[in-house]
């Protein structure tokens, strides 16, 4: 296990962990926004949540490809 | 890694090959069902609303049936009405007519009733005075008037013309009729006047009348002269029975 | 404790030179599953009193035509074949992880580039055919020349996000399992699983969805276009 393992196993958990946050807190704050909508609006709840899943899997999106960064650099390093 | 160019070139022929077997064994035969049905309900519904429509024209002819029939019936009744009144109005009239004609019959048969009644009472009248003055003058000798009569009948007989007198005269037996018997020197004087108008004349016979009341009168086969109360009554009554015709006409 | 890498698709034979790896193989039965289950289903059409079968079927078609219409808007009969077929082969490609020894074949990467790509060229196609090539090219000008670069990056980027997001998704989930299954055991893995069911749903209903908003996008910017030139 030479240095180059240890960083792509260091990079993957910080890109992991660091590339987690970001997406949660813009999940969190859409699906306030869109509880709040449905409150307000209750028959636009169909729209309003159509729209919430399009928009939480492209939000999700961002930690997926931080997911697929980790992936690539502990099976698929181009370094090691 | 690497990707692997043969897996990604068979797995885009297999998502395409899919699309077209779903194509072919799912959205087509469900969608051609959906549309039928589809269809079906369309069909329905134009069916209801061409049926909808067929009952609505059907219920306004019947309305306008209804109003042509209701108008229809009022012209009728119009007319009923009209010849009604016209039927009245023609009953009412020969109503009226016969009325009249009834009422002018009656006073028509009233007045001729009355004027009958009038004539009788007049003649009765007539006859009371005749009976009256009869019983008045039987109470005067019949002597007392044959004087004047017989003066009367010469002078009438004197006035008459010739040819008149001849005619009444002529050679036909005479009559002299007078209301009481005559005694002898009368009967001479008798023919005395009347050989004095018409003489040579061969025979006169004597009659009685006392109707005659008073007076000498002349009778002939043909003709014949009136000169006695009784004539005179007669004449006058007459008189009077005129001058109330002529007065009522 | 070894864990095959999740990048790598396993080879099992070659015809020729042509090298046909595991998730070929899943995506043909998955393709001869659903080939067979459609023709069976739809065998007996009937116009009044569908069977059960028929009715499931009529309502997943009804869904699709009805999210396409609101989506895309305009008549869903063009589109129907590609995105309901992407909402039907995802959907069982996903779930596919819960039989025993198969492997989605969306946990690799080639499928869900090769999906991918169908809904970019699908896109190009239903931009050309609404608009004709030279007013569709021009869309990628507006609203200024500025953005054409940055319009083709997009084009691009989104189509690879397609790939990526699906991927990593249906991956992880597959890949959760795994890791969870070799430590533990019996019943512990169970709500992953249930998880990921939803996820593959969820991912699923997005791939579609999204592909409807790119076709949408693509021809629906002449009407954009013809609303905003007077302005």
């Amino acid at each position: 296990m030479n240095w180059i393992h240890i960083a792509s196993i260091l990079g993957a958990a910080i890109a992991i962990a660091i590339g987690s946050v970001g997406p949660a807190l813009g999940q969190g704050r859409s699906v306030a926004a869109a509880m709040d909508a449905i409150a307000r609006q209750p028959e636009a709840a169909n729209t309003v949540s159509r729209a919430l899943f399009v928009g939480l899997a492209m939000i999700e999106t961002m930690a997926i490809y931080c997911l697929v960064i980790a992936l690539l650099l502990l099976f698929a390093n181009p370094f090691a | 890694m690497q990707i692997n160019w043969w897996t990604l070139a068979l797995q885009a022929i297999n998502v395409l090959v899919l699309i077209w077997l779903l194509t072919r064994f799912l959205y087509r035969p469900v969608l051609d069902v959906i549309e039928r049905r589809q269809e079906m309900a369309d069909r329905l519904l134009a069916d209801a609303a061409s049926a909808k429509s067929d009952a609505e024209r059907q219920n306004s002819a019947l309305k306008q049936q209804n109003e042509a029939l209701s108008a229809d019936a009022e012209r009728l009744h119009a007319e009923a009405r009209a010849a009604a009144d016209v039927e009245r109005g023609r009953l009412l009239e020969q109503a009226r007519a016969e009325a009249s004609a009834r009422i002018e019959q009656a006073q028509a048969a009233a007045d001729a009733e009355r004027s009958h009644m009038a004539k009788q009472l007049e003649a009765k009248a007539g006859e009371l005075a005749g009976q009256m003055t009869e019983k008045l003058l039987a109470r005067i000798d019949t002597g007392a008037t044959f004087e004047t009569m017989l003066a009367a009948l010469t002078a009438r007989l004197e006035k008459l013309d010739d040819a008149d007198r001849a005619r009444l005269l002529g050679d036909d037996p005479l009559t002299i009729t007078t209301p009481a018997p005559l005694r002898a020197p009368e009967r001479e004087r008798c023919s005395a006047a009347i050989a004095a108008v018409a003489p040579g004349h061969p025979q006169i016979t004597f009659a009685v009348d006392p109707a005659l009341i008073a007076g000498v009168e002349l009778h002939g086969p043909h003709s014949l002269v009136r000169n006695s109360w009784r004539a005179d009554l007669d004449a006058m009554i007459a008189n009077i029975q005129e001058d109330d015709h002529g007065e009522r006409r | 404790m070894t864990i095959n890498s999740p990048l790598e698709s396993h080879i099992v034979f070659t015809i020729g030179s042509v090298p046909v790896a595991q998730p070929v193989i899943t995506t043909w039965a998955i393709m001869a599953a659903l080939v067979t289950g459609s023709w069976w289903a739809t065998r007996r059409l009937r116009v009044e009193h569908p069977s059960r079968v028929q009715a499931a079927l009529e309502m997943i078609v009804e869904t699709v035509t009805v999210q396409i219409r609101e989506t895309i808007g305009g008549a869903p009969k063009p589109y129907l074949p590609l995105i309901g077929t992407l909402f039907i082969f995802l959907l069982v490609a996903n779930w596919s992880s819960l039989l025993p020894g198969v492997e989605p074949p969306t946990a690799t990467l080639e499928t869900d580039a090769a999906l991918a790509l169908i809904v970019f060229a699908a896109t190009l196609w239903f931009g050309v055919r609404a608009l004709g090539l030279r007013r569709y090219l021009a869309t990628f000008a507006m609203p200024s020349a500025f953005m054409l670069p940055i319009n083709l990056v997009e084009l691009f980027t989104r189509s690879f996000s397609l790939t990526v997001r699906l991927f990593g998704n249906v991956m992880s989930g597959a890949f959760m399992i795994g890791v969870v299954l070799s430590l533990a055991g019996l019943f512990v893995p169970i709500p992953l699983m249930a998880l990921e069911m939803l996820t593959g749903a969820v991912q699923a209903y997005i791939f579609g969805a999204l592909a409807m908003v790119f076709i949408g996008s693509a021809i629906s910017e002449a009407s954009d276009n013809q609303q905003g030139t007077p302005a």
